[in-house]
């Protein structure tokens, strides 16, 4: 099972599958950073647009009350036509009218996930599949149904079982920290850890695979993620020069990475690419700050990380209110709107919105699908 | 065989995790448990190593502790271990919503009990009765025999009963005649009969009664259920599920235990009914309104009653039955007033599965003259025989100042009297603070040993159910709401450790007289006796050697009433002459119904 | 009282189909089952000046006239619980009115 990894220009905007509706993730890097709002506010897009589109979510959102800060949130007001793939468990406290169309094998903490059409207009909440593979499995279920695009709900920070979507839209916000800069930072970070290289494999190796720079699989490891320093000693260990690429199947961490870095850096090497599943995965690997920063030092030395399924992260949304903690209660607090807003943009180089001002549901559901 | 990875997340608490950890050890389930506070990544290699079958988490909750925990699901779905690993999460706060926001495969929350978990690892539905949806109905009166330990016990009773009985069977009352004639309304399909019985009813019955029934002039405070009302209640009932019902008892040998129902609204009454069956009780006792004892005759329909005591018509209970579980018992109360065999009838009509009778405490505590209870009481006996509900005796003439002695003599006269007629009694001595006891200082040095030679004595007399009431604890109670749960589950200790088959508990409202019982101080004592049962489980309270001396005070003198009432020719006149509680004791005949009891032709 | 009605169908798993008609109560009082009580300790000098600002206390909460169930005065304060009923057996009771089927 010999793969070659062959970088492919400007690949990262396409998805290496060929879906025929758009798969668009909504995701956050905290909860109440606006995902559920940005959702609903595409929906409503969707709505005036008459188009067709299905919306499931990877955890828990549309409930009226935050299950954590007991603060009310917003709900998703579904439209006729629309498709949904949410828990036994939420279709029954629904006010929308809607058919069954198929009772999956999926199962979460609330049921077995069920597919349905909206008939008349209601109030759901949404607790679709929870992990990727089984994400996946849906969208296997949908395609063929005639969708413009599936959109998938974010819940807190979770963004694994994400990685099968083709688009991102981030969500920050004052609930992360009121810290500005900071959110600049890490919203720059997380735009720049998409941006990594694609690499059409044909097949994922079953352990973690080394490449020469012609292409040649020169070893094979029994190991399928780096969790840990160890973990990166032996894969050093094993190698007897560095290889123009080493294709990591599941997760690497930032230590691992870290050493790699480290033990290579007065090793004299040719270019090397670390590749990924997708950029969840580097995401996953630290705090988005530090995966940057470890991604800038490396590429001193050589080393890039790349991924197999790139994603397009397409837009950021902003949202200033936060859960403020006073006397053991949450209370409503909102941090400067349009400093927050100017920050964040001046930090990256995709559109951000504030999806409350005027216009902006419009200009990002037309990025998104146009 | 499951293999489980059990992870404290916690910084400090892994003691919940540990007890399941031991708990699915003891099933046989190959674990590991990791320690506290281990690094994410290490845990989520340590997760990929072993090929596990489910990933057990623990957590308390914070803010910011939710994004951790999501980033935890988020490295093992990117460590590929989702796919063959279910991610489980457990902790006080955790609902099912919650674990399905964090991105976990199920959630353990403060209700889920170790069963629960057990069941979930090996992939069963757990069987209905642990959830506890359905549970058997006790038979609070099976395996007993009746039989009378003491021979001159059992002889002084036969004597009493004997006489009793010849001298009742050619007495009849108009409410033996009203239920007789009722009994026939219910059971003939001729309308004229029925109309014939209706009109020689209504002769025997009060003209309040009659105004009621048939011309629409209901008693100040008492309206008609509506029809809207009725289908609201059934749709509450059948919309609400009661949520993980809980046991009170922690073992088998453990007391059943009943509440009262009397606020006066069957839909009260049955909402709180049904709350506290979620919470473990066993059955109720529906107490009917004190003004409804004065009346010849019984007010027909659904009805409702603005104060004190449910009304107790065959459609009220009927109501009742039908809405409490099935294994919930019922008991009608029927000995207060000039209704009595009537009311039985009802209850075996409607289903209930017990009645409450006592002849000498409803005429000296409940008002009906003696002469008309006794023989309105035979026939109410005879009917629990026909129906086969057993029917319990409250003791509660202790309350006005009878001692305990003669209250007990009077029990165990109904028990005889109910063994000759075919109905299983149940003994009711009280446990309380009766102001005999203060005055005389038997519960000077503590609550237990008075209350022990109470069971004690009857135990040594025959072989009996026995149900401490009623309520326990009465009389120690103040409105003092933690005290009063206190002193109920201390009774609740107490009786539990004396083997006894059921108890009546009280709510935190007992000593407050101002106003209705609320359904939170019902449950207050609900949660205070399950707390005490656990505690108990099936050790004892040691009394102290004064136990044994009341027990010997209490059978002499039980055997010193008994043989005065023996040399009187009838019970009625005993109780007349004051020998089963007197003026001094505070205890008088009652009035209701004098000069009513006729010979038959 | 105002009162929301909306009408929910819903078809689950298997095609079973349910529809009902939910009257949405619109005051949170109206959801309590029976009665409030309100348990606190009042700092007093005496015990009639705890009780006057007990009832100052429900009347202040908007509860009207509350009924002292039980208080204690220690010389401080006054521990007490006050209760306020809401539905009185007999009532219509607004929670159960709120489920009726359709």
């Amino acid at each position: 099972m010999v793969s070659r990894p062959a970088p492919r220009s400007g690949a990262c905007f396409q998805s290496p599958k060929m879906h025929l509706m758009h798969i668009i993730g909504i995701v956050g890097t905290a909860k109440n950073t606006g995902k559920t709002t940005t959702l609903a506010a595409l929906i409503r897009e969707a709505g005036r647009r008459r188009e067709r589109i299905g919306v499931t979510g990877i955890g828990y959102d549309g409930e009226e009350i935050d299950t954590v800060t007991g603060l009310p949130k917003p709900r998703l007001l579904l439209q006729p036509g629309t498709i949904v793939a949410t828990s036994e468990r939420c279709l029954l406290t629904t006010s929308a009218e809607y058919t069954v169309i198929k009772r999956t094998e999926t199962h979460t903490a609330l049921g077995a996930v069920i597919i349905v059409e909206i008939l008349k207009a209601g109030l759901m909440v949404l607790a679709g599949p929870n992990t990727k593979r089984l994400l996946q499995g849906l969208i296997a279920e949908l395609e063929g149904m005639n969708l413009a695009a599936l959109f998938v709900d974010g819940s807190l920070n979770r963004i694994a079982a994400t990685a099968v979507v083709d688009t991102m839209v981030f969500s920050t916000g004052a609930s992360r920290t009121v810290d500005l800069s900071f959110l600049a930072e890490e919203a720059r970070a997380i735009i720049s850890v998409f941006k990594g290289k694609n690499y059409d494999l044909a097949s994922s190796p079953l352990g973690i695979a080394l490449h020469d720079a012609s292409g040649v699989l020169v070893k094979h490891l029994a190991m399928r993620s780096l969790f840990d320093a160890d973990d990166a000693r032996s894969a050093v260990e094993s190698m007897t020069v560095p290889p123009a690429s080493m294709v990591i199947p599941n997760m690497v961490s930032l230590q691992a990475l870290e050493y790699m870095t480290e033990r290579l850096r007065a090793q004299p090497h040719a270019p090397m690419a670390i590749i990924v599943n997708d950029p969840t995965i580097a995401l996953l690997a630290g705090e988005p700050i530090a995966v940057r920063r470890w991604m800038d030092s490396a590429a001193g030395h050589g080393m890039s990380i790349g991924y197999r399924h790139a994603i397009r992260a397409a837009a950021m949304t902003v949202n200033p209110f936060y859960p403020c903690q006073h006397d053991h209660a949450f209370m409503p607090a909102y941090i400067d709107k349009d400093s927050l807003l100017h920050a964040v943009s001046a930090a990256v180089d995709v559109p951000v919105y504030n999806i409350m001002d005027e216009g902006a549901a419009s200009a990002l559901y037309e990025l998104l699908l146009l | 065989m499951a293999k489980i990875l059990c992870v404290p997340l916690d910084p400090v608490h892994d003691v919940g995790i540990k007890i399941i950890n031991g708990e699915l050890v003891k099933h046989g389930h190959q674990t590991l448990l990791l320690q506290p506070d281990l690094p994410m990544e290490t845990i989520v290699k340590k997760a990929s190593e072993g090929e596990y079958d489910f990933i057990m988490v623990s957590r308390t909750l914070g803010y910011g502790v939710a994004e951790l925990l999501a980033r935890f699901t988020d490295l093992l779905d990117a460590a590929g271990i989702r796919e063959r690993s279910k991610v489980v999460i457990g902790g006080k706060p955790v609902t099912p919503e919650l674990a399905a926001e964090l991105g976990y495969d199920k959630g353990f929350g403060a209700q889920s009990s170790i069963d629960e978990i057990i069941a979930y690892v090996e992939g069963r539905e757990l069987p209905k009765e642990a959830a506890g949806l359905t549970r058997t109905k006790k038979d609070i009166t099976g395996g007993y025999s009746y039989r009378f330990f003491d021979a001159e016990v059992e002889s002084l009773l036969n004597s009493i009963c004997d006489k009793l009985l010849a001298w009742a069977e050619r007495r009849t009352s108009p409410g033996v005649e009203r239920m007789k004639l009722r009994d026939a309304m219910l059971h003939t399909a001729d309308s004229a009969a029925a109309a014939e019985s209706r009109v020689r009813y209504n002769a025997l019955c009060d003209a309040v009664i009659v105004d009621a029934n048939h011309h629409n002039i209901l008693p100040k405070g008492v309206r008609t259920v509506s029809n809207e009302e009725l289908g609201a209640l059934s749709s509450f009932l059948s919309a609400s599920l009661p949520y993980q019902p809980v046991r009170i008892q922690h073992n088998e040998k453990q007391p059943v235990v009943f509440k009262f129902l009397g606020s006066g609204c069957p839909i009260m009454d049955i909402t709180h009914g049904k709350i506290c069956e979620r919470w473990g009780i066993n059955g109720f006792l529906i107490i009917n309104p004190s003004w409804e004892a004065r009346y010849e005759g019984l007010i027909e329909g659904c009805l409702t009653h603005e104060n004190d005591g449910t009304i107790t018509s065959l459609e009220n209970i009927r109501l009742m039955r039908q809405s409490l579980d099935e294994s919930t018992l019922l008991t009608v109360r029927a000995h207060r007033g000039l209704n009595t065999p009537e009311t039985v009838l009802l209850a075996g009509e409607a289903g209930a599965n017990l009645s409450k009778i006592d002849l000498v405490y409803g005429s000296l505590g409940a008002g009906t003259d003696p002469e008309r209870i006794v023989v309105d009481g035979i026939e109410a006996m005879k009917l629990c025989a026909r129906y086969n509900m057993a029917f319990d005796i409250p003791g509660n003439d202790e309350l006005s100042g009878v001692p305990a002695w003669k209250t007990l003599a009077g029990l165990l006269i109904n028990v005889m009297l109910g063994k000759k007629l075919g109905a299983k009694a149940i003994l009711k001595p009280l446990f309380c603070y009766g102001p005999h006891i203060v005055l005389n200082g038997q519960m000077k040095q503590n609550f237990v040993d008075y209350n022990s030679a109470k069971i004690y004595a009857l135990r040594h007399i025959v072989d009996c159910p026995i149900w401490p009431g009623e309520p326990i604890a009465f009389m120690t109670q103040s409105e003092e709401r933690i005290q009063s749960a206190n002193t109920t589950s201390y009774h609740a200790a107490l009786a539990a450790t004396l083997g006894v088959d059921a108890i009546t508990i009280a709510s935190t409202d007992e000593a407050y007289s101002r106003g209705p019982i609320c359904i939170t101080s019902r449950i207050d004592t609900i949660r205070a006796v399950t707390d005490a049962f656990r505690f108990m489980g099936d050790a004892q309270i040691a009394p102290s050697p004064m136990a044994a001396e009341y027990t010997d005070e209490l059978l002499t003198k039980i055997k010193d009433v008994l043989r005065e009432v023996a040399a009187l020719p009838t019970l009625h006149e005993a109780i007349y002459a004051g020998l089963l509680g007197n003026e001094e004791d505070g205890a008088y005949p009652g009035k209701f119904g004098a000069g009513t009891v006729t010979l038959t032709m | 009282m105002n009162v929301d009605t909306m009408t929910v169908t819903a078809t689950v798993g298997g095609g079973h189909c349910f529809s009902w008609e939910m009257r949405t109560m619109n005051t949170a009082m109206n959801s309590v089952m029976d009665a409030i009580d309100i348990e606190t300790y009042i700092v007093c000098a005496t015990a009639a000046e705890g009780k006057t600002l007990a009832l100052a206390l429900g009347r202040e909460m908007n509860l009207g006239d509350v009924d002292i169930m039980f208080e204690e005065f220690d010389g401080y304060g006054m521990r007490l619980r006050m209760r306020k009923y809401i539905y009185r057996p007999g009532a219509r009771y607004e929670w159960l009115a709120a489920r009726v089927k359709a």
